[in-house]
C-alpha cells in the first residue's frame, strides 16, 4: 500500500463534488436556499434597512431612484464540513487488502473530492490515543492527507461508541460525517450511531468487511481468538455451524441497514474486494454522496 | 426372535478385541487439540454458536462423527466375528436321513419358489451344520423311493446330491421311503461297527405329508422329526377327473366329463376351457365351493372323430401341474371278434344286425382251428378284442377278452399240464369229457378237478342280474328259462351278472388286462341222439340282442376305443400293438422318443410316463395308438400341508409330530456385517476428505 491513489483515479475524482443531501434539500424548498447571508459576490436579496446595518451594503443607487434605504444582500459562500471517522480497531486488521487499508483509501478518495473543491476536510479515528488530526483545505494539502493516513495504525481497543463520542464532542456543526467501519463491537454498534445523528449531520456509514467474514472458509476443529480482546471460541466448522454463521451475518448487516434507513442516514456495505475507485465512482455516487 | 452366534475367537482375543474402542476413543480426545485462529471478531461467531448450543447433545455427536464411525466400524467386524445368524435349528445326534418329498404337490409355488426348493435348501442348510464325523443319507421319495446319496461325510457329495433331486409329477407314498431309510439306517450303523450309534439315527422328514399313514414299519432307533413345507393357506384347485365318452346312439357326438376339486377356505369361480388340438372349442364357468369337489360336463362336442382333448382351468394357484388335463379322441374302430361255434344261429344272427356291424367284425370259425397254429399265434398276439367260445374252450387262454358259452375257461396251470402231456384237444371241446387231470385245477371258475364234477343246475330261475354293469344295461331277463346250467364259482376279482335260484350263472372277471365273461348255460345244445336243441328261450327276447351289442361294446372294444386310457404319472403302461411288431417307439410329451421292447405278455409295457400330457406310440411309421398321462390325483391337489401336530403322521405304532417353528435354514450375516463395515469405512474415508459433517 505505497499509493493510496494512483494518479488515474485522483484525475477521475478531479471530476467529482461532495454533496450534502441537507443543503440539496433546502435548494428545492426555495425560502431556505440560504439561511445565512454573507459577503460574497453572489446576489442574493435585497431588504429593508434597519438602524445598525452596517451602511457599507446599502444600494445606493437604488436609493437614488426610490428614495428608500435598502440593504443588498449576497449568498454566504460558506465551505462544506466533510468529516471522514475511520475505525482504527484491531478488528479492521483483517483481510487482503486489510480492512484499514481499504478505509484508508476510501477516505482517501473522498478527501481528496472535498480537497479538490476547496471543502473543509478532516479525517478522525477511534483510537484513544491518536494522532492530532489536521483541519485540511485545498489542493495543496493532499500530500498532508495522504501523510496523515499513512500515519493511521491499527490500534488496540476501541470502544465505538466512545470513540464516535469523542469525535461529535470535539467536532459540531453541519456537514457530512463519514464513518468507515466493520461495526464490529460486542457492544453494539447502535450507541455509535446515535450520537451522529445527534448531530444533525448527514451521516455516511461505510460498513467495510472483508472476504473472510462474509465467507468464512475454515475446516476442522478450530478455537478461533478474537483480535480485539483475547475472547475464544472454540467451534468445530461444520455444514450448520457455517448455515448459522451465515445467517447470523446476514441478521447483522440487514440490521444495521435498517437501523441507519430509519433514520436517515446512508448506508452502505463495501466488501474489501470491491476496489475503491469503483464503489467511489459508481456506487458511492448512486447513493448521492459524491456527484 | 435373538440371532444365535458362534463364538470365533479364544477369550484373549476377545481381551484385544474389546480394547480397540476405548483405544480409538482416548486417540480421538488426544487428537482434540483445537487449532486457534485468530479471527476479526468472534462476535458474530458467538452468536452463531449460541444458537447451536440448544441442542448441543446433537451438536456433539455430529462434531465426533468420526470417531463414531470408527466405533462403528470395530462393532460391526466384532459381530461378525461373532457369526450370528438367525432362525437355526441346531442337529443332534450324529446319523442323519434326510427323506425329501419330490411328489406333484411338491411342485407347489405357495413358498417361493417351490416347496421342493425350500425342502432342499433347508437340507442343505441342516448338512451345512453337520459336524466333522457326521454321516447323512439323503433319500426323494414320491410313489417310489430314491437313494440319491448313501451314507457319507462328504458334505459336497450330499450338497450336489441334494441339488440333483428334481420335482416330479407322481403321487405320494411314505412307505417305501421309510423302509429304505430304516433299512440304510441298519446298515450304516453295523458298517460304523458301532450298534447303538448306528442304528440311533435322526430322520428328517421334508414333505407337505400329503400320503396316508403307513402301518407294518419299524423305524428302529431312527428318531423321526417330520418337517411340513409349505405354506398354512395355500389354496389349490386341481382337475380330479377328465372323461370323454361317445354317445351311444350317436357316434360322432361326444361328451365330456370333469371333476374339480378345490383344496382353498374360499369359494372359487373360475374358467374351463376345452381345447382340441390346441383349439379352445369350449368354456364353462365353474363354481367350487371350499373344501368341495364338483363334477361338471360340457356339452356334446361333435364331429370329434380323433384328436387331443385338453381340459385347462385358468385359475391362479399354486400348483399348475393339475391345471390341465389331458384325453385321446379315437376313430371309432371296429371290434375284430371271433366266435368259435360248431354252429350257433341266434347267436350269429344277433351279431350280424346292422348295429353290431358297426360295432365290429366278427368272423366265425368252428371249433376245430382251436389247435391250429395259425389261430394260436393269432390269439397269442392279441389280434383279436374277443374271442367268444361257443361249447369250447382253448388249451391257453388268448390275449383278448373272451366270453364263454355253456363252458368254463380253462385254469392257466391246468392247461399247461395238458399242453406238456399232449392230451387230446377234442376231449377238451366235449363238455362231458373223461379225461382226468387229478393234479390241478379244472378251471379257475369251478372247484371242481374235472368237467364231470362242475355242478349242473337244471331249470334256474333268474333271480337278479347286475344292471350296473355295462353288460347288462337294457338286458331285462326277468322271466328267461333256461333249461340247465353250469353253476360257476367266481374267480378273484370276479362279478355275478346273472344270479338265479340255484347259484350264479354268467359271471365276468379280470385277467391280466382283460376280461372273461363266462355263461354257464349253452343257447343251442344238443341231445343226445345229435339233434340241436334250444337250451333257453332267451334268444327270443328283446334283451338278446341288446346284450350282445353291449358284449360288441363293451369287450370288443365298439365304439370305446381302448385308447381313452388315462394312466397316472409314474404307472405302467401296457401298449398293444395293430401287428406283429418286436418293438414301438412312444414319443412323449416333450417330443422325445423311446423305443419299447417287447413283453413277455405280448405287449410292451412302458413306465416312462413320468410327464403329464399325450403320449403316441408308432409302430414303424404309423401311429399304433395314444394315451394320456394325467395327474388326477385329489391328495396330491389338496396341497395344504399337513398339520403335524394336529394330525400327527401314523408310522406303524409311532406318531410323528412336526416341530411346529421349524425352521432349518441358518441364515449367516457376518458376511452382510462385513460389507456394512467396509461401507462405513468408505463413509468414513469421505467425510475424512471432504471435511463434510453432515
Amino acid at each position: 500500500m505505497d499509493q493510496l491513489l494512483s494518479p488515474e483515479l485522483m484525475h477521475r475524482l478531479e471530476r467529482l463534488e461532495l454533496v450534502s443531501r441537507k443543503i440539496f434539500l433546502g435548494r428545492m424548498k426555495g425560502e431556505r436556499r440560504s439561511k445565512r447571508k454573507g459577503q460574497s459576490v453572489e446576489f442574493a436579496d435585497f431588504r429593508n434597512y434597519t438602524p445598525g446595518d452596517d451602511l457599507r451594503f446599502i444600494d445606493w443607487n437604488l436609493y437614488a431612484r426610490l428614495d428608500k434605504l435598502f440593504l443588498k444582500l449576497f449568498m454566504e459562500e460558506e465551505d462544506l464540513h466533510f468529516y471522514v471517522v475511520i475505525d482504527t480497531s484491531a478488528s479492521m486488521d483483517f483481510g487482503t487488502p486489510t480492512k484499514l487499508d481499504y478505509a484508508k483509501q476510501l477516505a482517501a478518495a473522498l478527501c481528496f473530492v472535498g480537497l479538490v473543491r476547496a471543502d473543509r476536510v478532516k479525517v478522525e479515528t477511534l483510537s484513544p490515543g491518536k494522532l492530532p488530526s489536521p483541519i485540511l483545505r485545498g489542493r495543496r494539502s493532499t500530500w498532508r492527507l495522504f501523510d496523515y493516513l499513512k500515519q493511521i495504525e491499527p490500534g488496540g481497543e476501541t470502544s465505538l461508541a466512545e470513540g464516535v463520542k469523542s469525535f461529535c464532542l470535539k467536532n459540531s456543526g453541519k456537514g457530512i460525517v463519514v464513518l468507515i467501519s466493520d461495526l464490529m463491537d460486542k457492544h453494539g454498534y447502535e450507541s455509535a450511531l446515535r450520537y451522529l445523528l445527534a448531530q444533525q449531520m448527514d451521516v455516511y456509514v461505510i460498513h467495510t468487511l472483508s472476504a473472510e467474514e462474509l465467507d468464512p472458509d475454515v475446516k476442522g476443529d478450530l478455537k478461533l481468538v478474537d483480535a480485539e480482546d483475547g475472547d475464544e471460541a472454540e467451534i468445530t466448522a461444520s455444514a450448520p455451524l457455517l448455515k448459522r454463521y451465515r445467517q447470523t451475518l446476514n441478521a447483522f448487516v440487514e440490521g444495521a441497514r435498517q437501523f441507519c434507513t430509519r433514520r436517515g442516514m446512508n448506508y452502505v456495505l463495501a466488501s474489501n474486494q470491491v476496489p475503491v475507485d469503483q464503489l467511489v465512482a459508481s456506487y458511492l455516487r448512486k447513493r448521492g454522496l459524491v456527484r | 426372535m435373538w440371532p444365535n452366534f458362534i463364538n470365533m475367537l479364544p477369550w484373549w482375543q476377545w481381551a484385544i478385541l474389546s480394547l480397540v474402542p476405548p483405544a480409538i476413543i482416548a486417540l480421538y480426545f488426544l487428537k482434540l487439540r483445537r487449532e486457534p485462529l485468530e479471527v476479526p471478531s468472534t462476535y458474530l461467531w458467538r452468536k452463531s454458536i449460541e444458537d447451536l448450543h440448544v441442542n448441543s447433545f446433537w451438536q456433539r455427536l455430529r462434531k465426533n462423527l468420526l470417531l463414531l464411525l470408527q466405533i462403528l466400524l470395530v462393532l460391526l467386524v466384532m459381530l461378525a466375528l461373532l457369526r450370528p445368524s438367525w432362525r437355526s435349528s441346531s442337529l443332534v445326534g450324529d446319523r442323519f436321513v434326510f427323506l425329501i418329498d419330490n411328489s406333484a404337490s411338491m411342485s407347489a409355488t405357495d413358498v417361493a419358489p417351490s416347496r421342493l426348493e425350500k425342502a432342499k435348501r433347508q437340507v442343505r442348510a441342516l448338512v451345512e451344520q453337520m459336524a466333522s464325523g457326521d454321516k447323512a443319507m439323503v433319500i426323494s421319495f414320491s410313489d417310489g423311493a430314491n437313494v440319491v446319496q448313501q451314507y457319507t461325510e462328504n458334505r459336497r457329495l450330499l450338497q450336489r446330491a441334494i441339488n440333483g433331486i428334481q420335482p416330479t409329477e407322481h403321487a405320494t407314498n411314505l412307505l417305501p421311503a421309510l423302509k429304505l431309510a430304516a433299512g440304510a439306517a441298519a446298515e450304516g450303523g453295523s458298517s460304523g461297527g458301532d450298534e447303538e450309534a448306528g442304528a440311533s439315527g435322526t430322520l428328517y422328514l421334508f414333505s407337505d405329508g400329503k400320503f396316508p399313514n403307513v402301518e407294518d414299519v419299524l423305524l428302529g432307533n431312527l428318531k423321526p422329526v417330520f418337517v411340513p413345507v409349505g405354506s398354512d393357506e395355500a389354496a389349490n384347485i386341481g382337475i380330479i377327473a377328465f372323461n370323454t365318452k361317445r354317445n351311444e346312439t350317436d357316434a360322432d357326438q361326444v361328451q365330456v366329463f370333469f371333476q374339480l376339486a378345490n383344496s382353498g377356505e374360499k369359494d372359487e369361480e373360475l374358467d374351463v376351457a376345452l381345447y382340441r388340438d390346441n383349439q379352445q372349442v369350449d368354456a364353462k364357468r365353474v363354481t367350487v365351493p371350499a373344501g368341495k369337489q364338483v363334477g361338471d360336463d360340457f356339452p356334446p362336442l361333435r364331429g370329434a372323430a380323433e384328436g387331443i382333448l385338453r381340459l385347462q382351468i385358468r385359475h391362479k394357484d399354486p400348483l399348475a401341474l393339475d391345471n390341465k388335463a389331458y384325453a385321446v379322441l379315437e376313430t371309432p374302430r371296429r371290434g375284430r371278434v371271433l366266435f368259435v361255434t360248431s354252429g350257433n344261429e341266434p347267436v350269429q344272427w344277433a351279431l350280424s344286425t346292422l348295429e353290431a356291424q358297426l360295432r365290429a367284425e366278427v368272423t366265425i370259425v368252428s371249433p376245430e382251428v382251436l389247435t391250429q397254429e395259425n389261430h394260436l399265434k393269432a390269439a397269442a398276439a392279441g389280434n383279436y378284442d374277443l374271442i367268444i367260445y361257443d361249447r369250447c374252450r382253448p388249451q391257453v387262454m388268448p390275449q383278448s377278452n373272451t366270453l364263454f358259452l355253456g363252458q368254463l375257461p380253462p385254469a392257466a396251470e391246468g392247461e399247461r399240464i395238458i399242453a406238456a402231456t399232449k392230451a387230446v384237444a377234442d376231449n377238451e371241446k366235449e363238455k362231458k369229457t373223461t379225461a382226468k387231470k387229478p393234479d390241478s385245477a379244472y378251471s379257475l371258475w369251478s372247484e371242481a378237478a374235472n368237467a364231470d364234477e362242475v355242478p349242473v343246475a337244471k331249470l334256474p330261475q333268474v333271480l337278479d342280474t347286475d344292471r350296473n354293469h355295462p353288460l347288462m344295461q337294457l338286458v331285462e331277463l326277468g322271466d328267461m328259462f333256461i333249461g340247465s346250467s353250469l353253476l360257476l364259482d367266481l374267480p378273484p376279482g370276479g362279478k355275478t351278472l346273472i344270479e338265479t335260484t340255484k347259484g350264479p350263472v354268467a359271471g365276468i372277471a379280470p385277467r391280466e388286462g382283460f376280461e372273461d365273461v363266462v355263461f354257464g348255460f349253452e343257447i343251442i345244445t344238443e341231445g343226445d341222439d345229435g339233434e340241436r336243441l334250444f337250451n333257453t328261450d332267451w334268444w327270443r327276447k328283446q334283451s338278446f340282442p341288446s346284450f350282445w351289442l353291449n358284449v360288441l361294446s363293451y369287450l370288443a372294444g365298439g365304439t370305446q376305443s381302448q385308447a381313452a386310457i388315462s394312466v397316472r404319472p409314474g404307472e405302467l403302461v401296457r401298449l398293444r400293438s395293430i401287428t406283429p411288431v418286436d418293438q414301438v417307439e412312444v414319443l412323449m410329451p416333450d417330443a422325445k422318443r423311446v423305443k419299447v421292447a417287447k413283453g413277455k405278455s405280448n405287449d410292451f409295457p412302458f413306465t416312462q410316463t413320468d410327464q403329464q400330457g399325450v403320449y403316441q406310440f408308432y409302430e414303424g411309421d404309423q401311429v399304433a395308438g395314444r394315451f394320456a398321462v394325467n395327474l388326477f390325483d385329489a391328495g396330491e391337489s389338496d396341497i395344504l400341508p399337513r398339520d403335524g401336530l394336529e394330525n400327527p403322521i401314523q408310522v406303524g405304532p409311532m406318531e410323528i409330530t412336526s416341530s411346529a417353528d421349524f425352521e432349518a435354514t441358518r441364515q449367516e450375516t457376518w458376511k452382510f456385517l462385513l460389507i456394512l463395515a467396509l461401507v462405513v469405512l468408505l463413509l468414513e474415508w469421505y467425510i475424512y476428505n471432504r471435511r463434510v459433517y453432515i
